[in-house]
């Protein structure tokens, strides 16, 4: 009897040493609880702006180009909310050192460093980065990252213009659909209006992709730098690129305003554009003090 | 009869506390052992479980890029295991960990109660588990996914944690560094 409970309490003892922690919690350790903590870097005054542009080369990326897309994202790191101001391309603004012309032409005049310079010079708001890409860029990076899903709320079919034919409703759009669909400008009563507020709003379904993979597998950030770096032209080197990605990752699309600018139609000599409204000044004050929109 | 059924009991009795004995040198998992704070005992902890792989590359990866991830890998099992082992196993080391792993507003944005506090008696790492990803055009960035769960002691009372982390590193002046984090750390039942 004496060998069993001596061969009991020397079991005993070894257990506890070897698991004394095992067992139900009583959990009043609160401190221990630190929710959800984000450490990012933080540019220039804790904001980043980005000029993301749409060429209309069918391939490659040349300067001598029109720019289709012109939107100017920008991310407050220390609020983590963000803005996506889009610009008509017809816009009519004054180009630096090039006279008056509709905003797209500043990239035909000087390729995407004058139309970074542009933009500062409409909005007071300069830049730091810009990424661009035309019709075959932006097709392979959706090859190569996958369809982004949308819900559209109304149907669009454009045989003769974009080839949009999309069914309103969630779905995934691929390639050739997302690029019909950013496109897309003759069907919408507003034109030009719409379609750069669609783009806005593609950016937005791209944004919402880039974070659920990057919250399933954090590593799939370094392939869309592979794939953002193969197919666009960016001032943008590796470093910064992983940095805005970071950033970007950390930013919910629900906290990022899709704003267009305000604009009215009209005429320049023979040319038909449209004037941005007095209206914008107070977007650009709040965008250029914020950074979100 | 009697005195050879108590040998036999000594013997085992013996075995045991000896295997006991054994547990309390612990290690970090790769084979290094853990500094703990005087004030605590050292416990066995959950072994480490590391995948790292290249990660990025659309289509083969170049012989040299490879000789490239895989020089890195080590390296950057050893910063992830460094950082966890300061969070969780050794409080003490904490600050130097911080300095040498974070860049400075990374280390600064990280909350004092991540990780145990510095207050900890005892702590069992139950599963210690990290996917880190390699760039696999150069392998100067990475970014690690960690999932750490813990039991032990603080301030008299129990606790047990899960916290899960997203690492983004940077290879800056021949150190793998944290630049940006995202951890959720919840308290468990």
């Amino acid at each position: 009897m004496k060998v069993r409970i001596a061969l009991l309490c020397a079991f005993v003892a070894a257990v506890a040493s070897v698991v004394p922690l095992i067992g139900p919690s009583d959990g009043q350790a609160a401190s221990l609880v630190v929710g959800r903590a984000r450490g990012t870097f933080q540019p220039r005054q804790g904001k980043v702006f980005v000029l993301v542009i749409g060429n209309d080369a069918r391939s490659g990326n040349p300067d001598r180009s029109l720019a289709d897309a012109i939107h100017l994202v920008g991310i407050n790191t220390r609020t983590m909310k963000g803005g996506i101001l889009n610009f008509p391309r017809d816009s009519w603004v004054s180009i630096p050192g090039s006279g008056a012309g509709r905003i797209n032409e500043a990239l035909f005049r000087g390729g995407p460093e004058l139309l970074a310079r542009t933009v500062h010079s409409v909005t007071g708001i300069r830049p730091d980065y810009w990424v661009m890409v035309g019709f075959d860029g932006f097709q392979d990076i959706i090859r190569d990252i996958g369809p982004v899903t949308m819900t559209l709320p109304r149907a669009i079919y454009d045989p003769y213009g974009s080839g949009a034919n999309l069914r309103a409703g969630r779905q995934p759009l691929g390639a050739v659909k997302s690029l019909a669909f950013v496109r897309t400008r003759k069907v919408f009563l507003d034109g030009d209006v719409a379609r750069t507020t669609n783009q806005g709003r593609y950016l937005l379904a791209l944004l919402r992709k880039f974070r659920g993979e990057i919250d399933r597998k954090p590593a799939s950030l370094l392939r869309w730098m592979t794939v953002t770096r193969r197919h666009a032209r960016l001032n943008v080197g590796a470093g910064d690129l992983y940095r805005l990605g970071v950033l970007a990752s950390q930013v919910r699309p629900a906290d990022v305003g899709n704003v267009t600018l305000p604009v009215s139609i009209g005429t320049a000599g023979a040319a038909s554009v449209v004037f941005i409204q007095d209206g914008a000044r107070t977007i650009y004050e709040r965008f250029r003090r914020t950074g979100a929109l | 009869m009697q005195g050879r059924r108590r040998g036999i009991a000594g013997a085992l009795a013996a075995l045991l506390l000896g295997v006991a004995c054994s547990h309390t040198t612990g290690s970090a998992g790769d084979g290094t052992p853990v500094a703990m704070p005087p004030s605590a005992p050292v416990i066995e902890q959950a072994e480490w479980r590391i995948s790292a792989h290249p990660s990025g590359n659309i289509g083969p990866m170049s012989k040299r890029e490879l000789r490239r991830v895989r020089a890195e890998s080590l390296p950057l099992r050893r910063a992830v295991t460094e950082v966890y082992d300061a969070l969780f196993l050794d409080p003490a080391a904490r600050p130097a960990v911080l300095n040498k792993r974070f860049a400075a507003r990374a280390a600064r944005a990280l909350p004092a109660r991540s990780g145990v506090p510095a207050s900890v008696e005892k702590v069992r790492t139950t599963l210690r588990k990290a996917d880190i990803g390699i760039d696999a055009s150069g392998a100067r960035r990475a970014a690690a996914k960690v999932k750490i769960r813990a039991r032990g002691i603080a301030s008299g009372e129990r606790f047990a944690l899960l916290h899960r982390g997203t690492l983004w590193l940077e290879k800056k002046g021949g150190t793998w560094k944290i630049m940006a984090f995202d951890v959720r750390q919840k308290r468990l039942r």
